[in-house]
């Protein structure tokens, strides 16, 4: 009975869960879901030595999905495709049949950030699983204008292990909005940035791109005091 | 080292007679040992002996550690066909005897596998499984399912 295991050794089995299962096993009763081991950084790292290895990264090209992978130090990148050609798309709940242009995505633990575009509709902004097919479409505090001056970006904050996504807008490299999946609300930071936050999709040869947008992304939100990190090697 | 034979006895009076390099794998009996080296019969109060063996039989294939790749593979190969012998059950009492007696490989293993195991778990099946008792509201577990349900758990909702 785990009500008999002794905490360390409950710790050692659960910092080897994946986050994504972590997130569901924690409302097995109030115990675990206000558990202070989901807060502890100690906890948070063990976990993320012991599990990092276990992710593969997923990729968005021509709107389909690749998986990646690579060893430790990112040197080889292997990619395959996830799923059968044509079996996955992102179909537009406005007119149902049809498939949506994605215009930017940003990856994270699995989850795609997308805008996509449309004559009809515009651009719109959605958060796809493309694993189960679900999605939720975000609506900003402001409508869409210039498009080329708004950047976003799909983090977490990193001192929760399950932690509530957020989503980052960066309009005109002056003002930065938070969406919180939690409360389904944005808000805004009454911040100048100093640094610049760059997102223009995914691709192939994105690992280093990536990489970039953690570093600048720390730096900038260090500044604000909120640390987000992207979930990239 | 010579070939000394210790007797490890289990909390229902089973005996296992052990070389001591084996024995040492299990560091209680390295730390008594080196406590008082004239020791040959072990009581090990918290272990059953149907688990104590299992325990004996992971620390008898992993007495000498070789370092040669082939040797790893050999082991991890083993490891794994091990593993597959217990339910999740037996491998909650296995995992607590590595503990009680700090045999540090099997405790990462075991927990490995327990966690292989219990990543595709419901909550349902996890409660039932580790004898936690569920102390949600309908309400409040419903709230606790929504706060993260809409991106991982598939079950409940249909593909739009």
């Amino acid at each position: 009975m785990i009500s008999n295991l002794p905490w360390d050794v409950v710790e050692e089995i659960l910092s080897r869960v994946p986050v994504t299962s972590l997130r569901r096993l924690r409302s097995t009763c109030k115990g675990w879901y206000h558990h202070p081991l989901f807060k502890d950084p100690g906890f948070i790292k063990k976990h993320l030595d012991k599990t990092e290895r276990q992710y593969n990264d997923v990729l968005l090209i021509e709107f389909k999905v690749y998986s990646l992978s690579s060893n430790l130090n990112g040197i080889h990148v292997n990619s395959r495709l996830l799923f059968e050609e044509g079996k996955l798309s992102l179909i537009d709940p406005l007119c149902n049949s049809s498939e949506l242009n994605i215009y930017e995505a940003f990856h994270c633990d699995g989850l795609f950030l997308c805008t996509t575009i449309s004559i009809r509709h515009g651009y719109r902004c959605v958060v796809w699983n493309p694993f189960s097919g679900k999605t939720r479409w975000i609506r900003p505090i402001n409508q869409y204008h210039k498009r080329s001056d708004e950047v976003y970006a799909l983090g977490y904050n990193n001192k929760e292990l399950c932690h509530s996504y957020k989503i980052l807008r960066f309009i005109d490299r002056k003002t930065l909005e938070m969406y919180e999946f939690s409360s389904n609300s944005w808000r805004n930071f009454d911040v100048s940035p100093l640094g610049d936050l760059v997102s223009r999709g995914v691709s192939l040869k994105g690992l280093t791109i990536y990489r970039l947008y953690y570093l600048i992304l720390l730096g900038f939100l260090h500044y604000i005091k909120f640390n987000l990190t992207i979930s990239i090697y | 080292m010579s070939s000394n034979k210790i007797v490890l006895t289990s909390s229902d009076g089973e005996s296992f007679e052990v070389e001591e390099v084996v024995a040492r794998k299990l560091q209680i009996v390295g730390h008594m040992l080196e406590d008082d080296c004239v020791i040959n019969e072990i009581p090990l109060q918290n272990v059953t002996g149907d688990i104590l063996s299992m325990v004996i039989e992971y620390c008898k294939t992993h007495v000498d550690e070789e370092e040669s790749e082939e040797a790893q593979t050999k082991l991890k190969t083993w490891d794994e066909e091990f593993m597959k012998k217990f339910d999740i059950k037996t491998l909650l009492q296995i995992i607590l005897a590595a503990n009680y007696l700090n045999v540090k490989g099997l405790l990462d293993l075991v927990s490995q596998t327990i966690a292989d195991t219990i990543k595709d778990y419901t909550p349902e099946q996890i409660r039932e499984v580790f004898g936690v008792e569920n102390d949600y509201t309908e309400e409040e577990e419903a709230e606790v399912r929504k706060e993260n349900a809409w991106a991982f758990d598939e079950a409940d909702t249909p593909k739009p």
